[in-house]
Parts: structure tokens; sequence; C-alpha cells
């Protein structure tokens, strides 16, 4: 049957004396939905909330259209058809609006019981809409069905529609207490947006349908001002997707989003004769238009920032790659350098102790003294030359490494004993003890060990004024461990020294005054071949003027 | 996906599916559902609903309810009612749901009648009610 007052539309919905706003709320808002609906969904279909987001555009979408339809065509038959829709439709968009809400807050799928809650929700319309429950007539007259609409079914799609929207601020409000500031302003855009969409859809088609309903309206023409509220809603998720890539879209695709929705937006004046509708389509081109320029030059900021980090990072790898290179070529050159300088010294020194011990010729009481210094600073300087070598092996990673079985406790006390006459020169008592439950065996390089070692006690000696150096041998069966504790009675170090003492080149403030030959190389190459295998070594002191405590803490081998 | 997840999804489509197919039979194969609409009245003889013709009620026109089976009534005139003459009465052998709404001045705003004739009532009809064999 055909509503006889009315003219026929064409294309299911285009009539020429609609009301003003009825294709401006309905087509703009219905396209712009789709439109970003299945853009997000295209993007990245896997992400179940971009599959949510589709569902409740595709549901809006619908409703928009049967909405349209219900209000321009005059065939009874299929509006009443279409008639209960309106309420499977809006109870969707309640249901899924619900689903959405706890996927992007909690970023994963809801349970199945609450998914079975959800469904059991929706059914009763789903069942009940093509019943009497829903509609039993049609007024040809007024070309519509509001006299006839069920009470108790539409009283439970609207309590669906006010389920979610009580619903969803308050598990907005729970997450957001919860929430880093990061995620509270996603959350604030988010439940802003959407809650400004349900509020405003359901509130209107509701208000409007309700007075309707009770004759106190001519129609339900209010509900046109309720769809305003999708627009609303994808303004914000344009924000999320820029700012914050809720969707997981490119800036490249949300650039494209901005255009389109501008053409899409601007493709309304073409279809639009009303002067209020083409009045409103101009507002709304120009409010899209400064949002989308504002949106597009956010996203060029990110992006030129984001580029100007990617060059400098890319400057950073090349300026430490060369940095590499010259490191490596300064250790090349400290390895040629030292081993040139190497050669002639031991020859000084060499030459010199056979000069000075007579092989030469008899040698005066006055020549012996000159002759002395140059052997002892030709051994000093090749010393000096052993460390930079040393260190330029470990930088460039060629120190080499013979590991074997040994006692450590003997290698250590043969040291002592070679010491103990310089200690003695310089007025000092060398002590050398021991405590071990095992045999005192590790697995290292003896001559690195006996090199460590040496070192240890020679800065004991060198820094050591007055008083006694002990060397005291423990083992740790518990731990598996062998400690070489060297102690001194000597000038101390600061808590700063403390931190820095293994450092290359690095010397505690009060060494130069006592000893000004070192190098400060000794105690990095120590740490490094102790390291090597798989050792430890550390330093201990009160403070300046009490003494220090070196310890050797190797593997035991059981 | 588990089992359960997709029992939930087909419940729903097939649900939809069915919801689609059943309201299509329904209202666009059988036509079940009442149509109501309002029929010319003349106030002379019987006290009549008062509509407008534009907002401001410049112009009024009278009115009765009918209410028939859209199944009924569109076998008796095709999908228009404009001149169908069986689309003014309640017919005995053609309507299985029939309901003619007369004006009541109790409830309603209506038409005075210039004959003193006082009918106000809804007359349910399942048997023969031709308009010319009421009382109005």
């Amino acid at each position: 049957m055909i509503c006889y007052l009315y003219p026929e539309p064409s294309y299911f919905f285009f009539i020429s004396d609609a009301p003003g706003l009825l294709y401006y709320s309905h087509i703009p808002a219905a396209l712009l939905a789709l439109f970003i609906g299945f853009f997000i969904y295209l993007n990245n279909p896997r992400i179940l909330l971009n599959k949510l987001l589709l569902v409740i555009s595709l549901c809006f979408a619908s409703w928009t259209f049967v909405n349209l339809v219900l209000w321009t065509n005059i065939h009874s038959d299929f509006l009443l058809f279409l008639w209960p829709f309106l309420g499977v439709f809006s109870s969707l968009i309640s249901i899924f609006s619900i689903y959405f809400t706890y996927v992007f807050l909690e970023k994963k799928d809801i349970t199945l019981k609450l998914k079975t809650f959800l469904f059991l929700l929706v059914t009763p319309v789903l069942i009940f809409a093509p019943t009497n429950l829903s509609v039993t007539g049609f007024n040809i007259t007024n070309c519509d069905a509001f006299g006839y609409e069920g009470t108790l079914f539409k009283f439970y799609y609207i309590a669906l529609g006010i389920i979610a929207l009580i619903w969803i601020p308050i598990i907005l409000f729970r997450k957001y207490l919860q929430s880093t500031s990061q995620d509270k302003k996603q959350i604030l855009l988010m439940g802003f947006g959407l809650e400004f969409f349900l509020f405003s859809f359901f509130t209107m088609t509701f208000i409007a349908s309700y007075l309707a309903g009770i004759g106190y309206l001519e129609d339900s023409r209010l509900e046109m001002y309720g769809l305003f509220g999708m627009t609303v809603f994808i303004v914000f998720i344009g924000i999320l997707m820029a700012k914050f890539k809720t969707f997981s879209i490119g800036l490249i695709a949300s650039q494209g989003l901005v255009v389109a929705l501008i053409v899409l937006v601007g493709s309304q004046l073409t279809y639009i004769n009303s002067k209020t509708g083409i009045v409103l389509s101009a507002i709304t081109l120009i409010l899209t238009g400064v949002v989308g320029v504002i949106l597009i030059r956010t996203i060029k900021k990110d992006a030129k920032q984001k580029e100007q980090i990617e060059k400098l990072a890319v400057n950073l790898k090349s300026a430490n790659i060369r940095l590499k290179q010259v490191d490596k070529l300064k250790s090349e050159f400290v390895s040629i350098a030292s081993h040139q300088l190497r050669s002639p010294i031991t020859s000084i020194s060499g030459y010199a102790s056979l000069i000075r011990e007579g092989n030469y010729g008899e040698v005066t009481t006055k020549m012996k003294e000159p002759l002395e210094r140059i052997e002892q600073s030709a051994r000093m300087m090749a010393s000096s030359i052993e460390d930079y070598l040393n260190v330029s092996r470990i930088e460039s990673g060629y120190m080499k490494y013979n590991n074997s079985d040994f006692n450590l406790a003997e290698e250590v006390e043969h040291v002592s004993d070679d010491l103990r006459s310089e200690a003695l020169k310089s007025g000092l008592i060398l002590l050398f003890k021991k405590r071990l439950e095992s045999k005192g065996i590790v697995n290292a390089d003896i001559g690195k060990i006996q090199q460590i070692i040496h070192n240890l006690i020679n800065n004991a000696i060198k820094y050591t004024p007055k008083g006694t150096i002990t060397v005291f041998v423990q083992d740790n069966l518990k731990n598996k461990l062998i400690t070489v504790d060297v102690l001194d009675t000597g000038i101390g170090m600061d808590e700063e020294t403390l931190h820095s003492i293994f450092q290359k080149f690095e010397r505690g403030d009060k060494a130069n005054a006592v000893n000004v030959k070192g190098t400060g190389l000794g105690l990095y190459v120590a740490l490094k071949m102790t390291e090597a295998m798989h050792g430890r070594i550390t330093a201990y002191s009160e403070g300046e003027g009490k003494g220090s405590r070196f310890t050797v803490e190797l593997p035991l081998q059981m | 996906m588990k089992p359960s997840v997709t029992i939930l999804h087909f419940s729903i489509i097939i649900l939809l599916v069915l919801l689609i197919g059943s309201s299509y039979v329904r209202f666009m194969v059988n036509y079940d559902y009442l149509i109501s609409y309002e029929l010319e009245c003349s106030p002379e003889t019987t006290p009549c609903f008062i509509g407008c013709e534009d907002e401001e009620c410049s112009e009024e026109y009278y009115y009765t309810k009918i209410e028939k089976y859209a199944a009924d009534l569109r076998r008796q005139c095709g999908v228009d009612i404009t001149d169908c003459e069986n689309s003014y009465y309640c017919l005995a052998e053609g309507d299985s749901q029939c309901s003619i709404t007369y004006c009541n001045p109790d409830v309603d705003e209506c038409s005075e009648i210039k004959p003193s004739v006082n009918l106000n009532f809804t007359e349910e009809n399942n048997i023969s009610p031709e308009f010319d064999n009421t009382d109005i």
C-alpha cells in the first residue's frame, strides 16, 4: 500500500519537498561513518579494534539509510519491513560500542563470558523484531508506524542504549584512574567522542520517536540533530589516529584520509538543493578544512621531527664507525711505534748494564752512577712501552691468553719473593700469607697473572712511604673462588679516586707527589686481563693516608 | 578462533538472516499487518475529527479513521486506496479485521453535527457494516 498523500521518491529516498536538514544530517554522516570504518579496517584488517569500528560504522550507516527511507519512501510494506531494523541497528550500536570500548581499553579481546552476556542482551531484539511485539500496523495517511510500535520491544532497545550510555563511562573512568598520562589522553579523546556520539544519537532518536509516538510531535525530525554526533566521533578518531596511531594507521594514510574527508564533505554541495543545506554544507566544509589543515600540519611536523631524528641517527652511526676506525688506527700506530721503540731501549739498557759490569773495560766509580741511571731509565721506559703495547693489544683484541691449570698461591709467593728486596730498599716489609682449604689451583694465563700481581705489589711499594705490604692468598670453597689481597699502609685513596682508579691514564691525586714515573695504565691493563680470565679486580681504601687494598678474585678449579 | 566464539558469531549471523527473512515474508509477501488511514467525513451527518491543512490551521478538513488488514485492503484496492470505493467500508466478506472510528466529542475535538444524531463510537466490524446500513 502506498501513502496516498505523498509523492513517490526517486532512487528510494530522493523527494523534492523533504525537510531542509534531512539529507544534510543523514547522507554525510552515513558516508563519513562508512568511509572511516572501511578506511581504518582496510589499512589493518587484522586488528580487532578496527573490525569493531567497521561494525559500528556499518550499523550506524544502515540505521541512517533505513531512517532516510522511512522519511521519504511511501510503500507501506517496504517501510514496515524496514521499521523493526531501527531497533535492531540501534541495539547493535549499543552492544558493539561497549565491546569496542573494552577492546580499546584492554588492547585485547573480551572474555567469552562477557561476549556471551552481550550476545544474550541483544538476542531478544533479534528474535522479536519481526513479530507483533515490534510493530503491528501502518498509518498510510501520516506514512508512519509510530502508533503501532510495541511498547515492550521499544523500551527494551531504548534500555540497551541507556545501558551503553552508563556502562561505557564507568569502564572508561575506571581505566582512566589506572593509566599513564599518555593513555589518559587517549581515553579522554575516545571516551568523549564515543559518548558524545552515543548520547546525541540515542537521546535525540529516543526522544523524537517517543514524542512522535504519543502524538506530541507531528514527526520525528528532532532525531536529525542526533546524527551529527557521528561526525564529532569521527573527528576524535582522526585525532587519535594522527596523534597516537590508535588504529595503527600510517602517517601518509592519515593525510589521505583528511583529503578524502574534505572531498567527501565538499561533494555534498553537488546534490543538496535547499538553501539551508548549502549553507550548512559550506560551514561544514570550512570546519573540516580547518581541522584537516591543523591535522596535516601536526602530521607534517611529526614526520619532519622523525626525519630529523633518523638523519641524526645515521650521522651518529657513521661518526661511530669513523671513531672506531680512528681508534683502531691509533692502536695500530701505538703498537708499531712501541715495537720500534722497544728494540733500541732494550739495547740501551743491555749495553749500559754490560758497561757498568766492566765487560768493555774498567769503569770508574764516577761513571757507575750515570750508567746505573741510564739502565734504570731504560728499564722504566721499556716497562712503559710494555704497558702501551698491552693496551693496544687489549683494545684491538689481539691480546692472547694461554690458559693452563697452576697453583696460584705458589706463583704469588714467587712474585712476592722477587720483589721483597726492592721493598726492603724502600724501607718496607713485604709479607706473604696464605690460608687455603683447597690446593689453590686456577685456570689462567700464568704469565699474565704474574704480571698482574707484580703490578699490584710494585704499586704498593711505590705508593707506601713507610710500613708494611701484605700479600694474602685465601680461598672460598662455598663460592669456588680464590682471592689475592695486596694490602699496604700507604697513601690510600679518596672515594672519587676509588671510582676512577681502573680507568686509562688515571692516577690518584696524591700519586704524582709520591711517584712521578707511572703511566696510569698498569691498573687498567690488570683489570682487562683479569676480566678476560673470568676474574675480578677491586680496590678499597678507607681514605687518604689510610692505606689501600687491591683484591684479585679468580675462579677456583676444584 | 575458539569453537565457542565461532558458535556465537554464527548464531548472531543466523539470527540476522532469520530476522530479515521473516520480516520480508511477513510484510512484503503476506502483508500481515494493519493499515490505518483517514477518510473524508461530512460534518453534516456525523461528528468528525478536525484536521488542519497547514501549520497555522487556516483551513480545516474533517475525517474519520479506518483500520483494515493490509492483505485484505490490497486485494480490494491494489496498492493505492485513492478512488477505491472499498476502502470506505468494512466489507462483510472481504475484511477479516476492520474498524471505523468516528470522533468522540467526550474525548476528541470534533466537528459540530448539524442533524441531532449522537453517534460517537468505534465500530468494530467482522460482519457486514456497509456504510449505508449503519446508523449514521
